[in-house]
């Protein structure tokens, strides 16, 4: 009789349904906040990392045709047509083909890099520099995309004179016959709407003049 | 009595702690995943800062190997001095010295040293 009384007591009848849902209620907001938070924090973070990722992209982009144009070498040519020889180094506004001494597969020799600028983004053709102009070989390559969204401006430094010098707009070597005593290079996103600020830089180029070819200054 | 007291639930003082743990904790992991976002963003200007300095170094050497150039581009809020004044290059007999260190400053708006170092200048120009 009183084991009876016992069970039956109000402390240990279990839980009645309202309590059961209410508590499951509470669980699941919890649960549902906390997953939320969780969610938003990791994608928050993978945008956070693919910033990073796309800024270093950009940087070693930068430094690396830094590099490359600062190792800029005048290499010449013979026109077969004309049987003249030429300086090679071809640049305008938004496209650039140069012979450097240095090369991202770490080649041996001289590479040529031609760099155009499309809708895109900054694409990038590399071949090895042998006596005849790099040009050809070019035209046999398909471009690679080396910074994608971007748009590469160039401008050359041209020495009139040592006390006159000019940024110009693009580069004739083959009527220059030589190289711009300095490239300046300048990255910008393609999206306007991206608050971004352009990424400048100025490569010095030391072997400017070929050791046998007279420069050709333009005249104004 | 016994089993009154060992049925008879959680106390206020008992759910507070529990969930001031817990809070605690949670707020610990939302902590270190927000300093590890600052990192990346201190990470990325590092990264734009290196490859602006690099581009305004590369034209004062231009400037003092070449002699005065029109500007390329410049900065806002940063500002490259003269340096570390280093002593001219002694003279050699055999073959004369070409280039000299120059020191260099950077510094931002607000007067703090970004960075310092110095490059070389050629001193005989190529006629």
């Amino acid at each position: 009789m009183k084991r009876v009384a016992s069970s039956h007591s109000p402390r240990s009848r279990g839980f009645t349904l309202l309590e059961m849902l209410l508590a499951m209620a509470l669980t699941a907001l919890l649960l549902g906040m906390l997953s939320a938070g969780v969610y938003a924090v990791v994608n928050d973070w993978r945008d956070e990392s693919v910033g990073l990722d796309d800024t270093l992209d950009r940087t070693l982009v930068v430094l690396q045709l830094e590099r490359a144009l600062i190792a800029a070498f005048p290499h010449s040519y013979v026109d077969p047509e004309r049987l003249s020889r030429h300086v090679y180094f071809e640049g305008d506004e938004s496209s650039l083909s140069f012979v450097s001494a240095v090369s991202p597969q770490r080649s041996t020799g001289l590479t040529g890099w031609r760099l155009e600028s499309d809708a895109e983004g900054l694409n990038l053709r590399l071949t090895p520099a042998f006596a005849d102009s790099p040009d050809v070989r070019f035209e046999e390559l398909e471009p690679s995309a080396l910074l994608p969204g971007y748009r590469a401006t160039f401008r050359y430094l041209l020495q009139r004179s040592p006390d006159e010098k000019e940024w110009l707009d693009e580069w004739r070597g083959a009527e220059q016959q030589s190289l711009p005593i300095a490239v300046h290079l300048v990255l910008t996103p393609l999206d306007e709407t991206l608050d971004e600020a352009p990424l400048d830089i100025v490569a010095p180029i030391r072997a400017w003049r070929h050791a046998e070819i007279e420069p050709v200054v333009p005249v104004n | 009595m016994r089993s009154n007291e060992r049925n008879r639930g959680f106390t206020l003082i008992e759910v507070l702690v529990a969930l001031t743990i817990t809070g605690m904790a949670l707020g610990g992991l939302f902590a270190v995943i927000g300093g590890s976002k600052r990192l990346a963003w201190r990470a990325e200007d590092a990264l734009i800062r290196t490859a602006q300095v690099r581009g305004l170094i590369n034209q004062a050497q231009l400037d003092d190997t070449q002699g005065e150039l029109p500007p390329a581009f410049e900065l806002d809020g940063l500002d490259l001095e003269a340096g570390i004044e280093f002593d001219d290059p002694a003279d050699r007999t055999m073959q004369g010295t070409t280039q000299k260190l120059r020191g260099y400053v950077l510094r931002n708006a607000s007067g703090d040293v970004v960075t310092s170092g110095s490059y070389w200048v050629e001193l005989d120009l190529p006629e």
